[in-house]
């Protein structure tokens, strides 16, 4: 049926709408090189104020090295090759905690959400936990397993975890009524819900909070390093901080940003990657 | 209440009728017992027979029970006396001969519109070639064809209430109960949309039960119109609604539309002092 003219009129028709969302592809990539273009400025500027400062001597060098020695420090340690088992084992550990953090905080969340009586009896110990500084047992750690990968695994994982059991738990949980009643109305099996609803919905919430929980792993297992360990990036910058050497570590600090850049990156390509059905995008 | 009559019986082919069901409510109350607190009757022991293929509206306030008289006969939630039938069973749980549509259109945003219109079909494992040309041929019906691979998301607030609509019939229901679908549509939108439904209606005859706030929603798209009230909620009185199908948009200014409108807005001033209907 036709509505008459006077009725309805153009602008509101959903057909017209929808054309106004879709936006013109040139327009777009212009504006993906302007917000690039910008994006660009930021690093550029700090450089040049960097260089600034340092070249008329207007700091101490051990306070702020110059552009140049930092990358001096780079080209020796990091290119030369001095760095590599620590990158390595600082590596291996960031990706265990995070690997054992999104594990456990999946398991645990799901847990949680399934049996209320198990979240009435430990989420509030997971909360006073989380509120817990866990970088403070760091030492506690070092002392009982170690200068191995142990410690910093634990309080790698520590951190990352928290932000991933309560995604998981509040995207099983928190699915809208309508959806659900949804799904009870089609005689969805509570399997099928699982599978239809519940479990794209965690995931919603659980992609995000790796962002999160990838940083902290990265966060503890420097920490742990900083304490005490044979090999690692946070041994390095307190045994060149001891040294005066803060040159290199200046350079460790911008490898660990470029660590977390790509950290960061691996998260959204997997997100990506995940089937829409699964995982929902945006 | 005698509502003045003039045409009907709406004109409907005999043929499809056996698509539809009755649905008999029977003294079905709802009471919600509280701990420490009085009990609430949201739903005072009710009776009422909606024919095969009949559209029924439950218009009232907030808190007359109508939503909770939907989800009794939805199977979403048990009675606590009485009993309502659907066609022959008994309803006690959700039945997929029974498709509801949610005030919020409810689409899953993980999946496209058509994926969303076979859900129902892919979850009772009915999913065949014939649901698949239906889903795409009521797709195409209410103006979504062309954005069958799109995600809810990516839609106005109309067509995903149209995409909704589509699959609570995309299985071939018997029954269809719609809880104030459009309430959160603008009114332009809204009045496409009562058309469509009713077009809809037309051409896969269903035993409608529809909830609404708007009397004028409910007049233009009914046979009959269940008043209610709240505090308990009860129907105070059925209206029927005797304008001649198919309903067009000039109707909206028919003076007896009017009519009918106001004669139900006054029976709300006179039955509930606590009403605060305004539409």
């Amino acid at each position: 049926m036709t509505m008459t003219a006077a009725a309805t009129p153009p602008d509101t028709t959903p057909e017209a709408v929808e054309e106004a969302m879709v936006l013109p592809v040139e327009s777009r990539t212009k504006r993906i090189v302007r917000d690039l273009a910008l994006r660009c400025l930021v690093p550029v500027v700090v450089l040049l104020l960097w260089w600034f400062v340092t070249s008329r001597d207007m700091v101490s060098a051990l306070i702020v090295p110059a552009p140049s020695a930092v990358w001096e420090a780079l080209d020796g340690y990091l290119l030369g090759g001095l760095w590599n088992q620590d990158i390595l084992s600082t590596a291996r550990g960031t990706l265990w905690s995070f690997v054992l953090g999104l594990g456990l905080g999946v398991i645990g969340g799901a847990l949680l959400a399934f049996i209320a009586s198990l979240k009435t009896a430990i989420y509030p110990y997971i909360l006073a936990f989380q509120a817990f500084p866990k970088i403070a047992v760091a030492p506690l750690f070092v002392v009982w397993l170690g200068y191995g990968d142990a410690p910093k695994i634990i309080i790698g994982t520590s951190l990352a975890f928290f932000p991933v059991i309560s995604a998981t738990m509040a995207g099983l949980l928190d699915v809208d009524p309508d959806e659900h009643n949804l799904m009870r109305s089609i005689g969805a099996t509570r399997r099928q819900e699982l599978r239809h609803l519940r479990l794209p919905h965690a995931m919603s919430y659980v992609f995000p909070s790796l962002d999160v929980a990838v940083v902290g792993a990265l966060l503890g297992v420097i920490t742990a390093e900083i304490v005490g360990t044979e090999y690692g990036l946070g041994r390095v910058i307190t045994e060149r901080a001891a040294y005066g050497d803060s040159a290199a570590v200046y350079g460790v600090l911008i490898v660990l940003a470029v660590a977390g850049a790509i950290l960061h990156v691996c998260v959204s390509i997997a997100h990506r990657l995940m089937p829409t059905s699964i995982v929902p995008k945006q | 209440m005698a509502v003045a009559a003039s045409v009907t019986t709406p004109a409907r082919s005999s043929a499809d009728a056996g698509r539809a069901e009755r649905i008999c409510i029977e003294e079905a109350s709802k009471v919600y017992l509280r701990r420490g607190a009085s009990p609430v009757e949201a739903l005072r022991p009710t009776t009422l027979a909606v024919e095969p293929g009949e559209f029924v509206s439950l218009v009232g306030p907030s808190g007359c029970g109508k939503t909770t008289l939907l989800k009794l006969v939805a199977g979403l939630d048990r009675v606590t006396g009485g009993q309502i039938t659907v066609g022959e069973r008994v309803v006690t749980r959700p039945d997929p001969a029974v498709s509801v549509v949610f005030q919020r259109p409810a689409l899953l945003t993980w999946y496209t519109v058509e994926e969303n219109v076979l859900l129902p079909a892919k979850i009772s494992g009915t999913l065949t070639k014939d649901v698949r040309t239906r889903a795409a041929e009521l797709l195409e019906f209410i103006g979504l064809g062309d954005f069958k691979d799109r995600y809810p998301r990516e839609l106005s607030g109309g067509m995903q209430q149209r995409a909704s609509i589509a699959r609570a019939l995309a299985g071939e229901p018997d029954v269809l109960l719609m809880d104030e679908p459009f309430s959160a549509l603008d009114e332009f939108t809204r009045e496409t949309l009562h058309d469509e439904l009713l077009r809809l209606w037309d051409s896969h005859p269903k035993t409608v039960i529809f909830v609404t706030h708007s009397i004028s929603e409910a007049v233009y798209l009914s046979d009959r119109v269940a008043v209610m009230a709240p505090r308990p909620g009860r129907i105070e009185q059925i209206v029927d609604v005797t304008l001649e199908r198919p309903r067009r948009a000039e109707l909206r200014t028919d003076p007896r539309f009017y009519d009918l409108v106001s004669s139900i807005r006054s029976s709300f001033t006179h039955a509930s002092a606590t009403g605060d209907e305004r539409a």
